[in-house]
């Protein structure tokens, strides 16, 4: 066939707020595989979504084989033959490999009575094993279940079930992100022979190791716009490097030097099996350690150990010089530490209860007057932390749920400062808020710092790091790859220590 | 009347009705009163018997069971989750009263019941909060094995035989006031204080919001979680003691289904079954509810069948508006 398979034309997302994705155009020819790069954030996903059919673009159109079409469901997709192997992956554990490979278009008996027809389940099967033999995957039997499975198995079985129903586009999300060495060689094999079968595939991964290996074009990708699109020729990771950080520091924050006290917190050999292996750093007074790392690099997985969520297999978490157990969250907050957690809504607010209850809700033992709950001190606590972050609207009486995601976060920054804690651990402090609020979140973070909390400070926006922090701990793997003094240092620094694991 | 908790406190001092929560919560709890009263009405009309003393204690008294078992289950319904051994603990608890007040005197046979009410509650909140098995599950097996306990220990028979006095103070009355509705005051008062007025009841509350955020906030999740379910089991058995006596004999086929009226009660009081809102005095303008409707469709000689699908059709349409409620909050 002549001609690219899939072209985007112009495409533009968002969803209510900034753009997402901004005028991307796009083509993507059969045969080839496209790698498809770009910082946390910069819209990949939303893109895979759109060509998958679950976003409707804002903007511009796609065209399938040259003729322009509206994908408006992912069954409309499945059926030009698109298919996309979630990191999330998609398939029902508890039924046979057969099963999900023909799930939701099984061969039957009876046509048109679909629903209630029996099964041809010696088609499934035949069928079944066909397809993975295609992929080299014999060794999986269409009998076994899906439970039973490992993940890069579980992968097979989703690449499998993407080419029963024709797929002639088929997206991998960071397919190599759960894989070990040897399981990534046998994927790559996999998409080789699909490319000489004359299937395009989008591949989007943060090794960039693997794209200069399998790739034949790289898109590049930088809040929401396509900034880079090299030919196999004009692959270098140093250019990838400097196209995915390259926006400018535009938002300026200035840290201010602090004088450091002594060390406050010490994780020593810090290890959850199979999660994080072995990290170690010191917190002094006064410090803003950056944790910098892409998504799944274990950053969140540090503070879930260090605030008692996770348990630890092995490892020391010390406190002021003393050895603390940290079993629950409870005992954290005991020692000292507070965390604001990256999920706002699930970890972090109560968003049917006020925000001064909110706000107390750590507290409130202490606030009570024979037994019942002193309703000054909380109003007046409430009051407090409303006037020195500037919650808005300033009602402490409104649902934390009815608030802006940056004031939000501000009620859950006020939760803890109402008692100031020695160390204060923040993940994502400013993912989805808006660009004021972000400045006064930062503005108390080094208010803070300044008297003296120690703060580890958990993004996945560089200069936010590179603008805060003292010291930058750079993870990949479960693993603290670099520690880096934050003097001079460059995005491109980290983001190659991130993505190369090495500097 | 009590008021909603804290947020409607606050909203009623400082944001001046603006909350749309406490709003619609408000709303909810008056449009009960009116049902009730026009129920009383409409009622009262069609028979007058219906406002004869003893006919009113007879609600009354009705209103204190059910009620002291709804509060406890408010609690539990607001942490988001349920208590379905409460009608099993009422009987077993009236039966162990009846059985112990024979040989030891009821004074010892009160407290020794009290202390097995406690001991219920912290066996359900052990296995629900240490082995994670779902309140549903474990308050099902519960209900089955605690009516077995009574009906075994009695093979059947009612426990009777009691000393006087026992009896007598079921049927005390201080200002024509039955001692259960006092009972139920005091109960009242006490649910109302420890949910809407300390930190304990306050974590009931978010626990049921959001549990992920309790924890991540330090509070001891396991500990209020327990406190529910002891509460729950120790005012079953508090009924129990009250049913046994107000019966002078302890029936262990008694206060079948109870546990189902007193869920009703807390859904057509407006707490979300989903957890995390919800208070007493809608609890118990519930629990008044249906206890009136129950007298009044006896009194309008409505036939038993229709009477089940009456109360059936209140619960339901109670459910109806907890759905739309919520689903609005979440709207916006």
């Amino acid at each position: 066939m002549n001609g690219p398979l899939l072209e985007l034309h112009r495409i533009g997302k968002h969803f209510g707020g900034p753009p997402v994705l901004q005028d991307i155009s796009l083509a993507i020819q059969p045969g080839q595989i496209t790698a498809i790069v770009g910082e946390n954030g910069a819209g990949k996903s939303t893109l895979m979504k759109i060509i998958a059919g679950v976003y409707k673009p804002n903007s511009g159109w796609l065209s399938w084989k040259g003729r322009r079409t509206d994908l408006s469901s992912p069954q409309q997709a499945h059926e030009l033959g698109v298919s996309v192997v979630y990191q999330e992956l998609n398939l029902i554990p508890e039924l046979t490999v057969a099963d999900n490979l023909f799930l939701a278009h099984e061969p039957v008996r009876v046509r048109g009575l679909r629903a209630f027809s029996p099964l041809d389940k010696r088609l499934i099967k035949r069928e079944a094993a066909a397809s993975l033999a295609r992929i080299g995957a014999a060794s999986i039997s269409p009998d076994q279940t899906v439970a039973s499975l490992n993940q890069a198995n579980k992968q097979m079985v989703e690449i499998a079930k993407a080419l029963t129903r024709n797929c002639q586009l088929l997206i991998l999300d960071e397919p190599t992100s759960s894989l070990s060495p040897p399981e990534v060689e046998a994927l790559m094999a996999i998409m080789t022979s699909l490319r000489s079968q004359g299937h395009a595939i989008l591949f989007i991964t943060h090794r960039l190791e693997e794209i200069l290996r399998i790739a034949d074009r790289t898109v590049i990708l930088r809040d929401g716009l396509l900034v880079g699109d090299l030919s196999r020729a004009q692959m270098t990771i140093e250019t990838m490097i400097r196209l995915m950080v390259g926006r400018p520091l535009s938002q300026h924050f200035v840290r201010e030097k602090h004088s450091m006290g002594p060390i406050l917190l010490e994780a020593e050999h810090l290890t959850i099996n199979g999660i994080i292996q072995d990290v170690s750093f010191q917190l002094r007074a006064g410090e803003i350690l950056g944790l910098a790392g892409l998504v799944g690099a274990g950053r969140t997985d540090v503070t879930r150990a260090l605030f008692g969520i996770t348990p630890l297999d092995s490892g020391r978490i010390i406190v002021n010089g003393h050895a603390t157990k940290i079993r629950s969250p409870r005992d954290a907050i005991r020692a000292g530490l507070a965390l604001v957690p990256e999920d706002r809504k699930s970890h972090g607010i109560l968003g049917h209860m006020a925000v001064m209850e909110n706000i107390s809700l750590p507290w409130m033992p202490k606030m009570t007057r024979s037994g019942l709950l002193n309703w000054t001190i909380l109003r007046s606590a409430a009051v407090d932390q409303v006037n020195d972050l500037t919650i808005r609207p300033p009602d402490i009486g409104k649902p934390v749920g009815y608030l802006s995601g940056g004031n939000q976060q501000k009620v859950v920054l006020g939760k803890w400062l109402s008692d100031p804690p020695r160390v204060l651990i923040l993940d994502e402090p400013t993912r989805g808020v808006d660009v004021g609020a972000k400045h006064e979140i930062y503005r108390v973070i080094n208010d803070l710092a300044g008297k003296g909390m120690g703060i580890l400070l958990v993004s996945s926006e560089l200069p936010e790091i590179l603008g805060l922090s003292t010291r930058v701990l750079v993870m990949a793997g479960g693993r603290v790859v670099s520690e880096l003094d934050n003097e001079g240092l460059t995005q491109e620094q980290v983001i190659s220590a991130a993505t190369v694991g090495r500097m | 009347m009590l008021q909603n908790g804290p947020s409607a406190t606050v909203a009623t001092k400082n944001v001046n009705f603006r909350s749309l929560l406490s709003k619609i919560a408000q709303a909810r709890s008056l449009g009960l009163v009116v049902a009730i009263v026009t129920l009383a009405l409409v009622i009262g009309t069609k028979n007058s018997n219906f406002w004869r003393p003893l006919n009113l204690q007879v609600i009354a008294l009705n209103v204190s069971f059910f009620g002291i078992l709804a509060i406890g289950q408010t609690a539990v319904i607001l942490t988001s989750g349920i208590d379905l051994s409460v009608g099993s603990m009422v009987a077993l608890s009236g039966v162990v009263v009846a059985l112990i007040t024979k040989s030891l005197g009821y004074t010892a046979a009160i407290v020794i019941t009290l202390g097995f009410g406690l001991m219920v509650g912290v066996i359900h909140g052990w296995l629900i909060t240490r082995l994670n098995i779902t309140p549903f599950i474990v308050t099902l097996a519960s209900m089955s094995v605690l009516r077995g306990l009574a009906l075994w220990s009695t093979q059947g028979y009612p426990v009777v035989g009691l000393p006087k006095v026992f009896s007598m103070l079921g049927q005390q009355k201080l200002l024509n006031i039955p001692l259960s509705a006092l009972v139920l005051i005091l109960v009242m008062i006490f649910a109302w204080l420890i949910l809407s007025q300390t930190p304990l009841g306050r974590y009931v509350y978010a626990i049921g919001g959001n549990r992920e955020a309790a924890t991540y906030s330090g509070i001891n999740v396991r500990g209020v979680l327990t406190y529910a379910y002891v509460q729950q089991s120790l005012l079953a058995a508090i009924t129990g003691i009250l049913v046994a006596s107000w019966l002078g004999a302890g029936q262990p086929g008694a206060a079948g289904g109870w546990e189902l009226n007193a869920i009703a009660a807390v859904i057509i009081g407006g707490t979300s079954l989903a957890g995390g809102s919800g208070t007493v005095s809608g609890t118990i303008l519930g629990a008044l509810f249906m206890a009136v409707l129950a007298n009044g469709l006896v009194l309008l000689n409505v036939s038993p069948y229709l009477q089940s699908i009456v109360v059936g059709a209140v619960i339901m349409i109670a459910v109806i508006v907890d759905v739309l409620r919520t689903r609005r909050f979440r709207k916006t």
